[in-house]
């Protein structure tokens, strides 16, 4: 799996991100909704953003997406730029431990990341 | 009907004159002392575990034993008189009575605020008196507002800034050297304080108002309103355990020197022995370790923070949803 966050579009302080987890490989791929975190904004100094997740599904299984070769699943968040932030997002392989903004609290639940996007607010 | 015990002076006489120190206390006392044998030979004829009164009775017997039975004294004699004889064997043995004090437990950012130094260069960073020492106060939760994330200012944060404490320098006073003795230092009584007050305030259940980071309302779930309080008692209780490394042992440290009657560091002169207790006391590396630390670990995102969010059971942005037939762009929940 491949993880992109991407900036949509942008009015004023507005920024509208899309994290997107794209198969880039040649199998189908089932994927957990509730193992992939972010957008995730970070202003340095400042205390941290609540860390973006989706709903969990009632119905465990309502919680896997099947994701076809070359295929994707995202969702979209919108955030206001005040200042400098770097916006993170990634996917863990399990529920184990916490989610940091930046990574999950154990490494070696880490699957992919997104290359993290620094954002300024427009001058 | 029970009847009524001669008046026995003889006890009133020796509950009087066991009185040493403290003039203002020993009138109290001297008030109290006889009403109170008279009341407990009254009510039950004799005082447990404590001598009979009379011209040989010990009257220091008599309050060690009433302060080993508070409950006893308490409801013979009521909580004055019982409180006044606890007191009074705490003079007895030269140790100093405290006031109740809670146990401690929280914050937000800066450091210890040196408004002033003493003459040797110790931190005064007293704002007010009254003081008291070995304390840290946890005030817990004084109010609930809308999330600092999002429509309140102060919802979900601490009411002091990290490393806050209001200090109270201690004022060495000494004696000089005689002939026999050498010069002796020690601490003025009301001085050489720390006092280190932790509270928070919580969140609002519901509806939290407009979002900082990002567009829409916010919508704070009765379980991340209980993870957000339990965050902040996380603040307080790392500072709690600074607390109890840096400030407690000095006041430890202090509360031997301090004030007449108690010991005292000596020296071959007045300036030797101050410093010497000074160097025992170590007062400026107490309060800078203490003020240093809580900020390290309370600042945002520092360890405190980090270690929460490490957490499963924090609480998240779950994004858009309606809930009650509103639309809100932040749904925060935990995720468990």
């Amino acid at each position: 799996m491949k993880l992109t966050l991407e900036e949509v579009s942008r009015t004023g302080k507005e920024v509208v991100l899309r994290l997107v987890a794209f198969n880039d490989s040649l199998k189908p791929v089932v994927l957990d909704r509730r193992l992939l975190v972010g957008p995730n904004g970070v202003v340095e100094g400042a205390p941290p953003w609540p860390v973006s997740l989706e709903p969990p599904a009632p119905d465990d299984k309502q919680n896997l997406v099947l994701i076809n070769p070359h295929c994707f699943y995202g969702r979209e968040r919108t955030f206001n730029l005040i200042g400098d932030t770097t916006f993170f997002a990634y996917l863990v392989k399990g529920k184990a431990g916490g989610f940091l903004p930046n990574g999950p609290s154990e490494e070696t639940q880490l699957a992919s990341a997104a290359e993290p996007l620094v954002l300024k607010p427009a001058s | 009907m029970r009847e009524q015990p001669k008046h026995r002076p003889a006890e009133t006489h020796v509950a009087s004159a066991s009185v040493k120190r403290d003039d203002s206390a020993d009138l109290a006392l001297t008030a109290l002392d006889a009403p109170l044998a008279q009341r407990l030979f009254q009510r039950h004829g004799s005082v447990p575990a404590a001598r009979p009164l009379g011209a040989n009775a010990d009257p220091g017997s008599l309050r060690r034993s009433l302060a080993r039975n508070p409950h006893f004294a308490q409801r013979t004699l009521g909580n004055r008189a019982a409180s006044a004889i606890i007191r009074r064997e705490f003079e007895d043995q030269d140790e100093q009575l405290q006031e109740p004090r809670p146990i401690l437990e929280e914050s937000e950012s800066a450091a210890v605020t040196a408004e002033a130094v003493n003459e040797f260069g110790e931190i005064d960073g007293s704002i007010g008196s009254n003081v008291l020492p070995h304390a840290m106060f946890n005030r817990g939760q004084t109010g609930a507002e809308k999330w600092h994330h999002a429509g309140g200012g102060r919802g979900g944060t601490g009411n002091q800034p990290t490393g806050d404490a209001k200090l109270t320098a201690p004022v060495y006073k000494s004696k000089p050297a005689t002939a026999t003795k050498p010069a002796k230092a020690w601490i003025k009584s009301g001085t050489g304080k720390v006092k280190v007050v932790r509270s928070w305030v919580g969140v609002v259940f519901g509806n939290n108002g407009e979002y900082k980071h990002a567009p829409g309302l916010t919508y704070i779930t009765w379980k991340a309103k209980m993870r957000i309080a339990k965050h902040e008692r996380e603040h307080v209780k790392v500072t709690k355990q600074l607390h109890n490394t840096h400030i407690k042992p000095m006041e430890k440290r202090i509360a031997k020197y301090k004030g007449i009657g108690h010991k005292s560091m000596e020296g071959a002169d007045e300036a030797a022995a101050i410093a010497a207790l000074q160097a025992h006391v170590d007062w400026n590396t107490a309060v800078n370790g203490f003020a240093n630390d809580d900020t390290t670990q309370n600042t945002p995102m520092g360890p405190v923070d980090t270690n929460d969010l490490a957490k499963p059971d924090f609480y998240f942005d779950f994004g858009p949803k309606k809930v009650w037939g509103k639309n809100y762009g932040h749904y925060v929940n935990t995720n468990q």
